[in-house]
């Protein structure tokens, strides 16, 4: 029989401890702040739960022994409102499990990170103002872009802090990224990566060794968390594998043991929240509730809500619980849900040559790592008069290439010509690389549009009966469009780079969008902070207009984000220590902050 | 020898005693007349009495002659002796020896004797382990050979189009050798097949309805999205992967006979790679497939054929891990598995390939001192 549990009130209650939840855990605990973190899955010892485990490939990769159980619930997707949206049912193809336990998703990301750059907090303004709204409305139609409510410089403060919390390692990203400096050095380059930069940069590009999460040294951070450094052993890529020493960053191994330490952190794993209740006067969060284990209902009041479970699930949980105005697409109205993109994987065109540079195709080094790259050719850095396109692209090269058998794309070779004896051969000796096929395919930026949003699913349940989120989305042109504009200049790259047996891919179709048949680890928007409440959830602290003591953090904030120049968590993670912030203002004198 | 030293000595004093013998026996002297008939009978007596002693003297010669002669031989017998002697000292020297090293060997032998009992006796206990063993490892053998869920039937099916698409041929080992058909069979078994950690609710609605479609009352002219199998989205049917597997492989065994004229598994080998692509492009319709989508069989018959020869060896396949020697993967080892004193960091920036002894994740656990024992 279930039962319902009531606890003592807090001051500050985190609905899901992934690596937003966790951060903000840390700001808040240590200045003295009793809070209490709800949190669906586990706290993963990283020596105990991955040492021993992490290599097995169809545990980690196919059956995803680390991730969400999707018998707990999944998401709907389809292209557009006309279609039945249908479940994830199967772990298969995505880039990322969803999270599960302490640290989310980040426990088996690949590390990748990077800032956005100062055009991104104004791309409505400055792509108005520098090509016209014309050329905005043929780039990307029907868009839905906003400007953020605050710039990159507002940021930078907070970047150096979550920077040096995570480690982040590199070198700055000058001149694009201003004051870009990163705490810790970057991996060891591979022969690629080296080729790569030194070929660019003598074209005139500005490379730079890729941004990671990935400890480069071991270091203790702000909060006195000791972290290890990488082993280099591989089996590290983002599709579910964690790390067994804890180099790969996360809010488990860099900021909740902190938040734990300081005693003012009351961490509860296998909760799963699915209510707020809402005081019908004041419209303030009041409650918490949420399932443990067992079955039982818990209640846990508080003074300060952060909402920090997944993106879907946070803009499910508002719905669910009545907490502001869904956005209509039919109208036009309403904001929670709208804006919403994901990652990209529009259709490319690729440049492909082949280099005289062998290497080892098996698993070593780490998922990003020894990489090169260059944002010349991205955001609004070049001059895109005549493009029709907005935002560009950045190509990584040289990470270190070793991946599981999984990586042999056994499932996406799965088609008539690879039955038998010829398929067979051409994997023959596959991890001994003596020469290396270097496709460069520019990806495009994916912006919001009016068509694309999140609402609850009409058909399908939780495991405990609450409506799925439903994922209404499909890729623009506006990636396609780039990819084709400048495939040719990445073919100039090959050249200098000395391959031979150079091809350039025929353009891609732009003219209709393409499926998204898996959900995105970078579902972005749908929770916007803005400075126009009618257009936005949240004000730039994550406080939503609605509701002023809930706030909320992580990728749904991102008015618009460029996927082509970052993984997108670290942009995040400086906004969830900027919401902090807020949230410490908001404790101290309660109210609306804007 | 000194017998016949003996016989000689005797001889010669047997002749000195007949000399002293005859002059002993000389008569003496009377009358003259007489004298004369007896001088000459003295005479004749003289003559015969020279005549006897020339023949004694003759005898003596020849006697001292033997004597001489035997003297000679006694010489020679005697150095023959001396040498004969010396060799005599010499064997019994030789015989001490050998008798010293023969009681020395005699010992050791002893000893050894004592070691191979004991010797014998560890051999016939180890004999006992092994036959254990050997017997153990049959067990284990046939608990992994044997077939959890998949019927003789669907074994045979899955067994021959694991084999087609992974043949064994010039580039070596394929399915059959990697066990692949109980890779598939385990899996099956478990979370797989079972379903484990997907979403299982419905309604069940079919991907790539072209529309209008009606579900819970609400009319969706757009249908749904079409996708494919390979991801997430792809398995919108009502039943477990298990049941999907048993509904394909006997709608591929069906096909295999309406169309090529006998089971699957009883055609030759190109035969069988034409109905798996004729599967894969949906050659067969959905509803000979009692619902599902043939290339959506296709699909988990060649995914799961690779995973059988590519994942690790405890799922059952990839057996002596013949599918990582095939495309020359590591499993487990990162350059030092078996001591050979590679490291990693320089392993990931190599500008030329290194191929490394595979290592399964049983070896590594094992190393880690994870052995269930």
């Amino acid at each position: 029989m279930s039962t319902v549990i009531t606890h003592p009130a807090a001051d500050a209650v985190i609905l899901g401890i992934g690596p937003m939840g966790g951060d903000v855990s840390v700001k808040l605990a240590t200045a003295g702040i009793k809070t209490v973190g709800i949190e669906r899955g586990p706290y993963w010892d990283y020596s105990l739960d991955y040492s021993h485990a992490k290599y097995d490939e169809w545990a980690i990769i196919y059956a995803h022994r680390f991730d969400g159980p999707l018998t707990q619930h999944t998401m709907t997707l389809r292209n557009d409102r006309t279609q039945m949206a249908l479940p994830v049912r199967r772990y298969l193809g995505q880039a990322h499990g969803h999270g599960y336990g302490v640290g989310g998703a980040t426990q088996h990301y690949g590390g990748q990170m990077g800032r956005y750059g100062p055009w991104v907090h104004q791309v409505l303004s400055s792509t108005v103002s520098r090509y016209g709204q014309a050329y905005l409305d043929s780039a990307v139609p029907n868009n839905d872009i906003q400007d953020w409510p605050y710039t990159y410089n507002d940021l930078v403060p907070y970047y150096k802090d979550w920077e040096m919390a995570w480690g982040v390692n590199g070198t700055d990203q000058q001149p694009f990224h201003p004051d870009s400096k990163f705490p810790m050095p970057a991996h060891p380059a591979t022969p690629l990566g080296q080729l790569y930069n030194d070929t660019t940069l003598a074209m005139g590009y500005h490379p730079h060794p890729i941004p990671t999460s990935l400890a480069s040294q071991p270091f203790v951070n702000q909060f006195g968390v000791q972290v290890n450094a990488c082993v280099y052993d591989g089996w590290c890529s983002c599709n579910a594998f964690p790390c067994e020493v804890g180099a790969k960053a996360n809010s488990a191994y860099r900021t909740v043991p902190a938040a734990i330490k300081s005693g003012n952190f009351d961490l509860r794993t296998y909760s799963y929240v699915f209510r707020l209740d809402t005081d019908p006067v004041t419209n303030k969060v009041t409650q918490a509730r949420y399932y443990d284990a067992a079955g039982n209902v818990h209640i846990q009041p508080g003074k300060v809500f952060i909402n920090a479970v997944q993106a879907h699930q946070i803009i499910r949980l508002m719905m669910i619980s009545g907490i502001g105005s869904n956005y209509n697409p039919v109208t036009v109205s309403g904001t929670l849900g709208r804006g919403a993109v994901q990652t990209g994987g529009s259709p490319s065109r690729s440049a492909t040559g082949t280099l005289a540079l062998g290497a080892n195709a098996y698993p070593a080094g780490n998922g990003q790592g020894g990489a090169f790259q260059f944002l010349d050719l991205a955001d609004d850095n070049f001059d895109h008069t005549g493009k029709d396109y907005i935002g560009g692209s950045r190509v990584t090269v040289g990470a270190y290439v070793g991946s599981g058998p999984g990586g042999l794309s056994m499932a996406g070779a799965a088609s008539a010509n690879n039955i038998g004896s010829a398929y067979k051969a051409s994997l023959k000796d596959r991890y001994l690389q003596t020469t290396t096929v270097l496709s460069l395919s520019p990806s495009g930026m994916f912006p919001p549009r009016k068509s694309d949003f999140i609402d609850l699913d009409p058909h399908y349940t939780d495991m405990y009966g609450d409506p799925l989120a439903r994922q209404t989305m499909a890729n623009n042109n506006n990636g396609t469009k780039c990819s084709n504009d400048q495939a040719p200049l990445y073919q100039a790259i090959l050249q200098k780079m000395g391959a031979t047996n150079i091809t350039l891919g025929a353009p891609a179709d732009a003219t209709k969008p393409s499926q998204i048949t898996s959900w995105s680890n970078h579902t972005r928007g749908g929770l916007r902070i803005g400075a126009d409440k009618t257009l936005s959830v949240n004000n730039k602290w994550g406080e939503a207009w609605t509701a002023e003591n809930l706030f909320a953090v992580g990728e749904g904030l991102v008015p618009v984000g460029d996927n082509t120049t970052t993984g997108g968590t670290h942009p995040v993670g400086a906004m969830a220590f900027l919401n902090a912030d807020g949230i410490k203002k908001y404790l101290a004198s309660p109210g609306p902050l804007v | 020898m000194s017998d016949r030293r003996q016989f000689i000595k005797l001889g010669v004093a047997a002749v000195g005693g007949a000399a002293v013998a005859t002059a002993v026996a000389f008569p003496t002297l009377g009358n003259h007349s007489s004298q004369d008939s007896q001088v000459s009978s003295l005479q004749s007596q003289l003559d015969a009495v020279t005549s006897k002693v020339a023949g004694l003297q003759s005898q003596l010669t020849a006697a001292n002659s033997q004597v001489t002669s035997l003297q000679g031989q006694l010489t020679t017998s005697g150095s023959q002796a001396t040498a004969l002697q010396s060799q005599i000292d010499a064997a019994k020297a030789n015989a001490a020896s050998l008798s010293s090293q023969l009681t020395s060997a005699q010992s050791q032998a002893a000893a050894l004797q004592t070691q191979l009992t004991t010797a014998n006796g560890q051999l016939a206990a180890a004999n006992g382990q092994l036959t254990t063993a050997n017997s153990n490892v049959n067990v284990l053998n046939q608990v992994a050979s044997a077939l959890l869920t998949l019927s003789q039937k669907e074994a045979a099916v899955v067994d021959a189009a694991s084999q087609t698409i992974i043949p064994t041929d010039a580039t070596g080992p394929g399915a059959k050798e990697a066990g692949v058909l109980f890779f598939i069979d385990k899996m099956l078994h478990g979370d797989y097949g079972k379903n484990g950690n997907m979403y299982n609710k419905g309604p069940f609605v079919q991907r790539g309805q072209t529309g209008p479609i009606t579900v819970g009352g609400i009319t969706y002219p757009g249908g749904t999205m079409a996708g494919n199998m390979s991801n997430g989205y792809g398995f919108h049917y009502a039943m477990t992967i298990r049941q999907f597997w048993r509904v394909g492989l006997e709608s591929l065994d069906n096909y295999a006979l309406a169309t090529y004229g006998g089971s699957f598994a009883s055609l030759a080998s190109d035969k069988r790679a034409q109905a798996l692509a004729d599967l894969a492009g949906n050659k067969p319709t959905t509803a000979s497939f009692n619902g599902v989508i043939p290339a959506d069989f296709f699909f988990e018959l060649f995914f799961m054929t690779w995973s059988g020869f590519q994942m690790d060896p405890m799922y059952g396949g990839n057996r002596g891990m013949v599918g990582w020697i095939h495309t020359a993967f590591n499993g487990l080892n990162t350059g030092n598995f078996y001591g050979e004193g590679l490291k990693v960091t320089d392993l990931m920036v190599a500008k030329t390939p290194t191929r490394l002894k595979p290592a399964s994740l049983q070896q590594f656990q094992a190393k880690l001192g994870i052995t269930g024992q």
